[in-house]
């Protein structure tokens, strides 16, 4: 589908509708095709062949060992491949679901304190080894572990004991009630050979990391640093032999470089931006298609900051955004305005019956004078005559997000706001963020897909980096983790949004939709984010 | 030849000492730490029990102390980000952007040298100008711009040149696929050098030719090709030497942009990316390989100016 060849045909058309728009048919007429004949995998009008080499990118050096994942999102996308967890996520009716992946079943006790695992039969390791419970046991206990640097510690914190009564069952024992233990089971917890990390050092386990081993559709087959990771097809995996014969994991650190490899089919996948949508709606090799992903964008709050302890502060700040703009003019109609922290994709947990802050910058210059901060001349000051200031920090190297600080700061100083915008990279971000270094801070969570807020937003939580503390949304986090009943607990997550969406402790922005550039071979590619989709590999064939 | 020697080895050493020192001093006075600190999952205790690990917290000098004592003894230690000894890492990735390196030096000099001989021979010609203007462009174009136009051209439009990686992945070793891959990244590290070269050639050219003994080379009768070469070039070289002598480290340290956007996988990007992400063992290891080989090329660069240039006395 050509944006040339609609508007041949179709001249009155052409006429009456604008660019944008034509970009955004062929876009999603691209994206539907794709998505139609990804979802359609092994149905329709292809059937699934066996063979072929997929090649996808990365920004930088994986390391394929799930435990430390010193390279975060790089190590995360190749362990999809290699490893398996106990359970993973799977995408029907825009609703995301919980499905076994090492684990056939799984039952809590009656008060959601501890839990028992099923695991499947005749799983083996790459290496021939059978695959039993020690190694589940073993790689929650190491990452537990307070010597070795796991990267899932703080989600899996609440795990007091893991026992294996047999060699097919699991037994977790939690510090307090947890409904949400499976899903955390299955965020990046890939299961590790007990055989073959026992006694190693598990922050440096070179020997391991020679080979490393796992259980999944993809063995590893050789990595060559800057270059390449590259995986066969694991015969034997308990699934069934994988449709692809290899994955070709390809460095290429330059966006750009990226989107011109996607252009000429040399990969078969890269995440793309809005902007680059354009560059390839005339690509023969590739497609864009959006998918949806937990997600949320939000200007985080400094809550030990005086001025933004006051709601009123906070809800004018909400209202002098103009979110739908920002979805559609910034993200180019990829995303969703953001009504709170949970993610429509957690369907029965989700509502949009909650305050909303529709854009009115009259309405916002009110609240702040409610607050206290009139305006003197063009700026905002107290009684005190002291004038509104703030801080924002943003990450260096999201070209979108830098858009949105910057649209941030011209309508904060529309209302008589003086804005220190501040953008750091990467690392100094983050430790401004972890030590409340800003006022307020452009972020976004990547979530597990539970409506669980406890890690972010209880006022004990080590990972609440805005210091919020409302002994309200404490109360209804936790009722929400111990809740036996479904619908009941669905309700004590609606009320928690509706708290939240009144007392704003970050200012929610918007939820994104990733913007994935498929190769017109690829087929089988769950329409879902990548991180997820990734645990399917098994399932992604080519046609060629 | 012997003290000469020797004194430039002392000088060597100590200059090794400074860079470490200062390398060492600056990147750890950068806000931020290692990016592995940086992941959004690790709690509070974690980040600090790493932070703690790492020895991040002690005095400045007695981590340098720590660094120096380990270095002496040939350990610089293990990289951060790879879980790989940082003597492995960078073996892995130098002979990648010396490959490439000499490539594109060889591109400039071969195409360089003539261009400004011809420059300087057909003075303010037709010719002389249309290289001058190249010449322009190739100093004011980025290298990233260049770099993924070229792409864009040759890669995507026409299809006839690999987009970027050293060799075509899963295919065995072949001298063609490797000479390929070769092209475009060459081309781009070689554009800048390569206009620099030829003004020097030109200028050095144009003072050589009007130098007694040229005239009186022409007035023996000598043919005009043997008087440029054997007699203006040998001379008109000198400063080119001297220009090479920088270019050569230039490219092995400096060529990250151009091997950032062809995904090569050099140690010019592994220089800076480990500069981002605060992968400190590797960062004085990259800086300092690239010191050393920025000192061998001066050295060898003042020999060879002795060599050409009997007025000069080296040592």
């Amino acid at each position: 589908m050509n944006t040339a060849d609609l508007a041949a045909r179709l001249p009155q058309l052409h006429a009456q509708l604008t660019r944008r728009e034509w970009l955004q048919i062929a876009a999603a007429s691209g994206g539907a095709l794709a998505t139609g004949l990804a979802l359609r995998s092994g149905a329709a009008q292809d059937a699934p062949v066996a063979g072929g080499t997929w090649t996808m990118a990365l920004a930088g050096n994986p390391t394929a060992y799930p435990i430390t994942a010193p390279g975060a999102l790089n190590d995360i996308l190749v362990n999809k491949v290699i490893y398996n967890n106990l359970v993973q996520y799977q995408l029907v009716d825009n609703a995301i679901q919980v499905v076994g992946d090492l684990a056939e079943s799984w039952e809590p006790n009656a008060d959601l304190s501890q839990y028992t695992f099923k695991l499947k039969s005749g799983i083996t390791w790459h290496d021939g080894q059978p695959f039993t419970s020690a190694d589940v046991v073993f790689t929650i206990q190491q990452t537990l572990n307070p010597e070795v640097n796991a990267s899932q510690r703080g989600n899996l914190a609440r795990i007091t004991s893991v026992e294996a009564p047999d060699d097919l069952t699991v037994v977790f024992t939690l510090s307090s009630p947890y409904a949400d233990l499976p899903i955390m089971l299955g965020y990046n917890v890939g299961i590790v050979p007990k055989h073959l990390l026992e006694g190693q050092d598990l922050n440096e386990p070179t020997a391991f990391l020679q080979q490393p081993i796992g259980t999944g559709p993809f063995k590893y087959r050789e990595f060559s640093a800057g270059d390449f990771l590259a995986v066969d097809a694991n015969p034997d995996y308990f699934e069934g032999p994988p449709l692809l014969e290899s994955i070709i994991f390809k460095i290429v650190p330059d966006g750009n470089a990226r989107v011109a490899q996607a252009q000429s089919g040399e990969l078969d996948l890269a995440i793309v931006e809005p902007p680059q949508v354009e560059a390839l709606s005339n690509s023969s090799s590739a497609t864009v298609r959006e998918v949806p992903q937990v997600q949320y964008y939000f200007f985080a709050v400094n809550h030990t900051s005086p001025t933004l302890q006051n709601v009123l502060v906070r809800r004018a700040l909400a209202t002098a955004i103009d979110k739908d703009a920002l979805v559609n003019e910034l993200l180019g109609g990829y995303g969703a305005v953001a009504t709170g922290p949970i993610n429509p994709l957690l369907a029965e947990f989700y509502t949009s019956e909650v305050t909303t802050y529709p854009y009115d910058l009259d309405a916002a210059g009110a609240l702040l004078d409610e607050a206290g901060w009139t305006l003197d001349g063009d700026k905002r000051v107290n009684a005190n005559g002291e004038p509104l200031t703030l801080v924002i920090n943003g990450p260096q190297g999201y070209p979108t997000l830098e858009q949105v600080l910057i649209y941030a700061q011209q309508q904060f100083e529309g209302l008589g706001i003086t804005v220190e915008l501040i953008i750091d990279e990467w690392t100094v971000h983050l430790e401004k963020y972890r030590t409340q270094d800003y006022d307020l801070l452009l972020n976004w969570w990547i979530t597990p897909p539970t409506p669980d807020l406890f890690a972010h937003y209880h006022s004990t939580a080590t990972s609440n980096w805005w210091k919020y503390n409302n002994p309200t949304v404490d109360d209804l986090i936790l009722q929400g983790q111990a809740e036996v009943d479904p619908a009941a607990r669905a309700d004590i997550y609606k009320q928690l949004q509706v708290v939240l969406a009144d007392d704003l402790p970050v200012i929610y922005l918007y939820y994104g939709r990733e913007l994935q550039a498929l190769s017109n071979r690829t087929q089988g590619f769950p329409a879902m984010g990548y991180r997820d989709a990734l645990t399917w590999s098994e399932q992604i064939w080519v046609t060629e | 030849m012997g003290a000469y020697a020797l004194r430039r080895v002392i000088q060597a050493i100590v200059l090794l000492f400074v860079v470490s020192i200062v390398t060492f001093f600056l990147i750890h006075q950068a806000p931020g730490g290692p990016a592995m600190l940086a992941n959004p999952d690790l709690t509070q205790e974690q980040v600090a029990e790493m932070s703690a690990e790492l020895q991040l917290d002690d005095p400045i000098v007695v981590q340098y102390g720590r660094w120096l004592g380990h270095a002496l003894r040939g350990d610089l230690g293990n990289s951060y980000n790879a879980i790989e000894p940082v003597t492995a890492v960078i073996a892995d990735r130098l002979p990648n952007t010396v490959i490439l390196a000499m490539a594109s030096i060889a591109v400039s000099v071969l195409l360089g040298i003539p261009l400004g001989v011809v420059s300087a021979l057909k003075r303010n010609s037709v010719l002389d100008r249309a290289v001058a203007g190249f010449c322009f462009m190739g100093t004011s174009v980025p290298v990233f711009w260049l770099g993924i136009m070229l792409i864009v051209l040759f890669s995507v439009r026409l299809d006839v040149l690999p987009s970027g990686g050293m060799s075509t992945i899963g295919e065995d070793f072949s001298i063609k696929d490797r000479l390929v891959h070769l092209i475009l990244p060459t081309l781009v590290l070689a554009i800048g050098n390569l206009a620099e070269l030829t003004r020097y050639t030109r200028s050095g050219m144009i003072t050589i030719l009007q130098e007694d003994y040229i005239r009186t080379a022409r007035a023996k009768g000598l043919r005009e090709v043997r008087v440029v070469l054997a007699h203006g070039l040998r001379n008109g070289l000198i400063p080119v030497v001297t220009v090479l002598g920088i270019m050569i480290p230039r490219a092995m340290g400096g060529a990250a942009i151009t091997e950032t956007v062809f995904s090569w996988p050099g140690i010019g990007r592994l220089a800076v990316e480990s500069a981002t992400s605060r992968d400190y063992p590797v960062v004085l290891g990259a800086t300092l390989t690239v010191a050393f080989v920025t000192i061998v090329f001066t050295f060898l660069t003042d020999l060879l100016y002795g060599v050409l240039d009997p007025r000069v006395q080296v040592g």
